[in-house]
């Protein structure tokens, strides 16, 4: 116990030693813990659930009477209890003339206080602002009624051929763009079909509703009423998916990080065991480090998202166009995001632990070469997971109730998982193949070769990142393409995911180049001695870079596309597969071409100027 | 006799050290003539390897000049002096003298690449260089699948690819065991015996005996010149 005690007291001095790092691995993990507490907080407001359903139709009230005649109704509430409570509403429907043509615009008409918060119908239209109009002569509008007729709250406007005033902004829970103009009903004048709420009276019995019936009023209780079952779980498995895409982004640099760390102290390490420190100590309190800094993001992630969900959810209604419901967070993504963030990190950094700790001492302590890795060719078992990842997307059906099957969504995930982690098994194919390449091209295939976990990772966060935005464009693209929107225009939240995915993707590449580039060192100064000119080795850092984004961006081809066909095979409407060609672009040319460029310019900067009237930067030995 | 390929005449080589302006070497002159092996040994701090950088333009002297090929180095640009790099002069030092991710031919090749030669051409070149160090069967291997002796010797044969023809060499063989350096030291003879010529840094004698003439450094002076016969 003494032993990893201390053990885990250098762990904790190095988190302090490398404050950044470990603040970097706590953002990459805090944020998709964020995004699913709020994500699942969120997507449980927006559909319409069961109470919010009912509320639109029956307000307050118990019962709904529709296809009222008002004789008929009259000779039938004679018999009601004086304390009975109802009141009549109208549904119709307007034509307004505008510039761009006739438009269709809900009618509603109300009795007095009807609206008001403890009315019969209220929750079946909402006065946002100002008050219920009174009388003939006022209105209350819609929000784009008000835009249509340019007026505002207290304005006269031209209505029906008659001026009335504007006396407040009313709109349809459901749906706020929705035209609508709400009156004050008149009794002897219904303004399309006339219905009445009632509130239950216990006198009313069964004969009650007979003699409703008897007399061709339909009526129908609340109790029965109909409501959809939440619609959320489409919603839900895309918010898993895309977080699940974040903690695998997250473990992959979490991966490098813990290598890299580890690699910095594999001296001290390889002090340790050949002090007598076992093994499975030093691997054990590497893990207990990165499971705590895990669950300690994921702690601090859940609470960004709670507030952030917290936040977004008054300004939602106007993002979605209908009023929302109560903001609903989900226990189970407090469990889960701290149980995603720790089971994606411990798995990226195990293969880096357990390099670290049972490396050969005379190795680490740098008397020994390490053996070169004379490891397999292809990399079939990554590309066997991308594989059933595959199957399992093109073979799964929609559920009977239209839902998305789990299938699709896992089947992505094995499939971005696949294509990633075959990334440092094809690094070390080209690496291999790299003999007729371009001098500054066969040196960075080579080096990228010698470490291709970590360079696998990198390039396996540029293929996440630039997967997901191809999947969300291509999909997206569909969408508006089968809804005859195909010249609309480009969503800004895809142009956003698409920045973000390049920026993070920038972010890493220049991570793992600097590595590579500082690894690569001792080869830069033979390059030097042996006559490389200063452009020479600009374009082998260049090429440094521009090489992992390029291996990241080709792999994201497969990985994006795959689960946007499986997909799209499930929608209920037919869609045709739409190829995202700005993100192509993007992943294929733009970002390794800017990796190259700042590889080039980072070398530029960091060059000695190297005339021999200066001091010399360059010592003969090292 | 044509012009030696490297001379030094008055060269000298001060160290600001805590505020103190410290001469580690010089004035000294050298000549080193074409298909000519000098050795130069002394004392540890004596400025060897700092004689070695001033000749090959790894640093600058504060007085005195040097001369590559008759050409004096002053005022050169990076990219002058890394064609000088490619076209005259190569380097060995103790260890980490090879590209990692390149193989003996390729790391033979390189100065004839990066001086722009297409691969069809200096391969030939490149594989006749590594057999005259008789690594012609280790051509494919990658550094860290050779020895340390093997790799001293892909750097002579670098040193000497094509058209190069000087060598400076600090302590090649200061990390190999006594026959892998014997082997390295005979390769660097037969170099010269062929017109090349190589200025080496050494602390062995028996590595010393191999060469034309050798050279005492001592506080940054030559003590005196030994004019011998090298033993071959
Ligand atoms: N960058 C420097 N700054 C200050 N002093 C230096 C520097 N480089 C070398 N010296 C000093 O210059 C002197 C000569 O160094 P040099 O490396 O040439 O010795 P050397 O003869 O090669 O020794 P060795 O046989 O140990 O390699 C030494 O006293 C050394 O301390
Ligand atoms: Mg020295």
């Amino acid at each position: 116990m003494g032993a990893l005690r201390a053990l885990l007291r250098v762990e904790w001095r190095n988190h302090r030693r490398h404050p950044w790092r470990t603040a970097l691995l706590v953002v990459w993990l805090a944020l998709p813990s964020a995004g699913l507490v709020a994500g699942w907080a969120l997507v449980r407001t927006v559909p319409d659930d069961k109470r919010e359903y009912i509320a639109a139709r029956y307000g307050a009230a118990d019962l709904l009477l529709s296809q009222v005649r008002e004789p008929v109704f009259e000779a039938a509430s004679t018999n009601w209890p004086a304390d009975a409570s109802y009141t009549r509403f109208d549904l119709g429907e307007e034509v307004l003339a505008t510039n761009s043509g006739p438009r269709l615009v809900s009618t509603l008409a109300f009795e007095p206080g009807a609206l008001e918060p403890k009315g019969l119908a209220c929750g079946i239209a909402v006065v946002k602002r100002g008050r219920a109009p009174v009388g003939t002569g006022e209105v209350a509008l819609s929000p784009s009624l008000l835009a249509a007729k340019r007026a505002r709250l207290g304005h006269e406007v031209e209505w029906g051929g008659q001026r009335v005033r504007v006396s407040g902004v009313a709109v349809l829970p459901g749906d706020l763009r929705a035209d609508l103009v709400v009156r004050e009903l008149v009794r002897d004048a219904p303004l399309g079909e006339r219905r009445v709420l009632v509130r239950y009276h216990p006198s009313f019995g069964r004969s009650w509703g007979q003699e409703l019936q008897r007399r061709g009023i339909e009526w129908k209780d609340r109790r029965s009423g109909q409501g959809p079952h939440r619609q959320d779980r489409m919603e839900s498995a895309v918010v898993l998916l895309v977080a699940s895409f974040g903690f695998a982004v997250a473990a992959l640099v979490v991966g490098a990080a813990v290598s890299v760390g580890l690699r910095r102290r594999q001296r001290d390490i390889a002090l340790l065991t050949s002090l007598g420190t076992p093994r499975f100590l030093v691997a054990r309190a590497a893990l207990v480090s990165i499971v705590a800094v895990s669950l300690a993001a994921a702690v601090l992630g859940a609470g960004m998202g709670a507030l952030g969900a917290a936040l977004v959810h008054p300004v939602l209604p106007l993002v979605v166009g209908r009023l929302v419901g109560e903001l609903e967070f989900r226990p189970l993504s407090f469990a889960a995001a701290p149980a995603l963030a720790v089971v994606f990190s411990t798995i990226a950094a195990w293969p880096a632990i357990l390099r670290a700790s049972g490396l050969p001492p005379r190795v680490a302590l740098g008397l020994a070469r390490p053996l070169r890795e004379v490891s397999g060719g292809v990399p079939w078992w990554p590309l066997g997971v991308a594989g059933a990842g595959a199957i399992a997307v093109f073979t799964s059906r929609p559920l009977v109730d239209g839902g998305t099957p789990g299938s699709i969504v896992f089947g992505s995930i094995l499939g971005i998982l696949g294509w990633a982690s075959a990334a440092g098994g094809l690094l070390r194919l080209l690496g291999r193949g790299a003999g007729r390449w371009p001098l500054p091209l066969r040196l960075v295939a080579r080096d990228a070769a010698r470490a291709p976990l970590r360079n696998g990772a990198a390039a396996a966060a540029v293929l996440a990142g630039l997967s997901l935005a191809m999947l969300l464009s291509s999909l997206s693209g569909a969408v508006q393409r089968a809804a005859g929107e195909a010249g609309a225009g480009r969503d800004a939240t895809l142009t956003l995911f698409l920045a973000g995915a390049l920026g993070m993707g920038l972010a890493v590449v220049a991570a793992a180049t600097a590595l590579n580039a500082v690894e690569a060192g001792p080869d830069r100064r033979v390059l030097v001695l042996t006559g490389a000119s200063p452009h020479t080795l600009r374009l082998v850092e260049g090429a440094r870079a521009a090489y992992l984004a390029l291996v990241g961006g080709v792999l994201s081809v497969p990985a994006g596309l795959l689960p946007t066909l499986g997909v799209l095979r499930l929608a209920d409407v037919p869609l045709s597969f739409v190829m995202p060609w700005p993100e192509l672009t993007f992943a294929l040319l733009i970002l390794p071409t800017v990796a190259f460029g700042l590889g080039m310019f980072v070398s530029f900067l960091l060059e000695p100027r190297r005339t021999h009237d200066r001091a010399p930067l360059l010592t003969p030995n090292p | 006799m044509s012009a030696p390929i490297l001379r030094m005449e008055a060269v000298e080589r001060h160290y600001e050290s805590a505020g103190q302006r410290i001469r580690v070497l010089g004035p000294v002159d050298l000549e080193l003539a074409r298909g000519e092996f000098v050795a130069i040994m002394g004392p540890s701090g004596a400025g060897k390897s700092t004689l070695l950088g001033l000749a090959g333009a790894l640093d600058r002297p504060d007085g005195g000049a040097v001369f590559l090929d008759g050409q004096k180095l002053w005022g050169l640009r990076g990219d002058e002096l890394a064609a000088l790099r490619r076209r005259k002069v190569g380097y060995v030092f103790q260890d980490l003298n090879l590209v990692e991710g390149l193989t003996a031919l390729e790391n033979t090749r390189l100065p004839l690449e990066l001086d722009g030669l297409a691969r069809r051409k200096a391969d030939p070149v490149a594989l006749a260089a590594l057999e005259r160090v008789g690594l012609g069967e280790l051509a494919h291997r990658f550094p860290e699948e050779l020895s340390g002796g093997e790799r001293q010797r892909v750097a002579i044969a670098r040193a000497f690819v094509g058209p190069r023809e000087l060598l400076l060499a600090d302590e090649p063989t200061g990390a190999l065991d006594s026959l892998a350096g014997e082997t390295v030291m005979r390769h660097l003879r037969t170099a010269c015996d062929g017109g090349k010529s190589a200025l080496l840094v050494t602390h062995d004698a028996r590595h010393a005996a191999w060469a034309d003439r050798v050279l005492h450094l001592v506080d940054g002076r030559f003590a005196h010149d030994n004019a011998s016969v090298g033993g071959r």
